[in-house]
């Protein structure tokens, strides 16, 4: 159905991506991941054109997208996009947000427009919500219209363009199950998107970008579960993982606190596992890297979660300390019965250059 | 955060709002200080307290020990949330909670 053959784009003189082969058959649901700046988006806006590659092929049904001749508008008729920001019209209702294109791009009247919106509404869970003011709806709620609307097109092709970024996370799965529907009904889905445990789910083919190019292809449980390529490896387990230096000078308790808040909810986490953040800000880095007599000359903190469980570690190592940062001077027992309470476990050990300190999350 | 004092003659009400952790404690600390000398009956209402670390229990401690000696102090309407510490750290059984 997309046939992408030796595509290049480059930004000025940076080369974005080379020589990109890339077949999608229909009904498939494709999901590009990578890191960011890689071109994900980028090769998205390819397919429909928003985007100019420098050289390469685009074929949609055999047809050469990027030819001198092509009536480009024919080609997008087939292409729904949906954006990571919904793009609903704020001052329109939901019904008119959806009955708009049908009406003045392809001449459809207003009451068949009007009839085939509000079934489409159903479809994506949304009966009866179409006088609705997208300023009333959630997350979940203007991306479920915004599907609506782009089916309101009768595409055969659906772009996502990190449909999922601007959700809570509690909102992913109803659109997510809207996305999986449209594939069963044979519509061909391609997916930008940074949430790996989305695209597991919702792929049936993930491909990897990575220096320039694809990096590693295949079915999600394959390049999750068994990534043939190292730099794939890398990739996923750097995925998991939030890394932060700290140290005395520096340290701001509050925004450590939610930016590891935030990294866990991309994961399956347990209220407790959210709970324990500020206590381990107050009841171990802070004694640990602010003592007044022998504080850590510094310290490296990693969070690194699990893609299958909600079983998620903690990892500190201290520099600087010659004593257990569990033990007095640093903690005592009101530090360590709080830290307790919200850790499966916590251990110490004596590395090179310090202590390090391990936390279980449960 | 900010704290809400109310004396009525011996008597003080003391609100928190917010967190009463590492950073806020001192602040906490140093505004019950000014006030404790003439307090024989001290109350602090908890309602909008969303959470407290050690620190924050090491100041309600002090307090505890420093009334001891003449009059009272109760906390009044805890959250569920801030109750759980209470008990995790067994000061449940050394504050009086109504």
């Amino acid at each position: 159905m997309i046939s992408i053959r030796n595509l290049t784009k480059r930004f000025d003189k940076n080369t974005v991506w080379e020589n990109i082969n890339l077949d999608i058959q229909k009904g498939e649901t494709v999901v590009i991941i990578g890191g960011s700046g890689g071109g994900k988006s980028t090769l998205l806006r390819c397919i429909n054109r928003l985007v100019e590659p420098d050289s390469g092929e685009i074929m949609i049904d055999g047809v050469g997208i990027l030819s001198p001749g092509t009536d480009i508008n024919a080609i997008r008729r087939k292409m729904g996009m949906v954006y990571q920001h919904f793009n609903l019209f704020s001052h329109l209702s939901v019904l008119e947000n959806i009955i708009l294109a049908p009406m003045k791009v392809a001449g459809v009247s207003r009451e068949d427009a009007v009839a085939e919106a509000k079934q489409l509404l159903a479809r994506v869970g949304m009966a009866g919500r179409e006088n609705a003011n997208p300023a009333d709806l959630s997350g979940g709620q203007k991306q479920r219209v915004a599907i609506a609307r782009t089916l309101a097109m009768h595409p055969e092709i659906i772009l996502f363009d990190e449909p999922t970024s601007a959700l809570d996370p509690t909102m992913v799965d109803e659109v997510e199950s809207v996305i999986r529907s449209l594939s069963e009904d044979g519509i061909t889905g391609v997916i930008v998107t940074h949430d790996l445990q989305f695209a597991r789910r919702i792929a049936s083919r993930v491909v990897f970008l990575a220096d320039k190019g694809i990096c590693e292809e295949g079915p999600p449980e394959q390049l999750f579960d068994h990534p043939a390529k190292l730099q794939t490896q890398r990739f996923l387990y750097r995925s998991r993982m939030f890394e932060q230096e700290l140290s005395p000078e520096t340290l701001d308790l509050y925004a450590l606190a939610s930016e590891l808040r935030a990294f866990l909810r991309r994961y399956e986490y347990e209220k407790k596992q959210e709970k324990l953040l500020p206590v381990l800000c107050d009841e171990l880095l802070y004694p640990v890297l602010k003592h007044p007599d022998v504080p850590a000359a510094s310290a490296s903190l990693r969070l690194l979660c699990s893609e299958t469980s909600s079983r998620h570690t903690l990892m500190i190592g201290f520099r600087g300390i010659d004593s257990d940062p569990l033990e007095e001077p640093y903690l005592d027992e009101l530090n360590l019965a709080l830290l307790n309470n919200y850790a499966e476990f916590v251990l110490s050990r004596k590395k090179d250059d310090g202590w390090e300190v391990c936390i279980q999350m449960g | 955060m900010t704290i809400q004092k109310t004396l009525a003659g011996t008597s003080l009400t003391v609100a928190p709002e917010g967190r009463l952790d590492t950073i806020t404690s001192p602040q906490f600390e140093s505004e019950l200080r000014a006030d404790m000398n003439a307090v024989t009956d001290l109350v602090f209402d908890l309602a909008n307290l969303t959470y407290i670390s050690s620190a924050g229990l090491r100041v309600l401690l002090s307090a505890q020990k420093a009334m001891n000696k003449k009059g009272t102090m109760v906390l009044r309407n805890v959250r569920p949330e801030i109750m759980e510490i209470f008990e995790i750290t067994g000061f449940s059984s050394i504050l009086t909670i109504e």
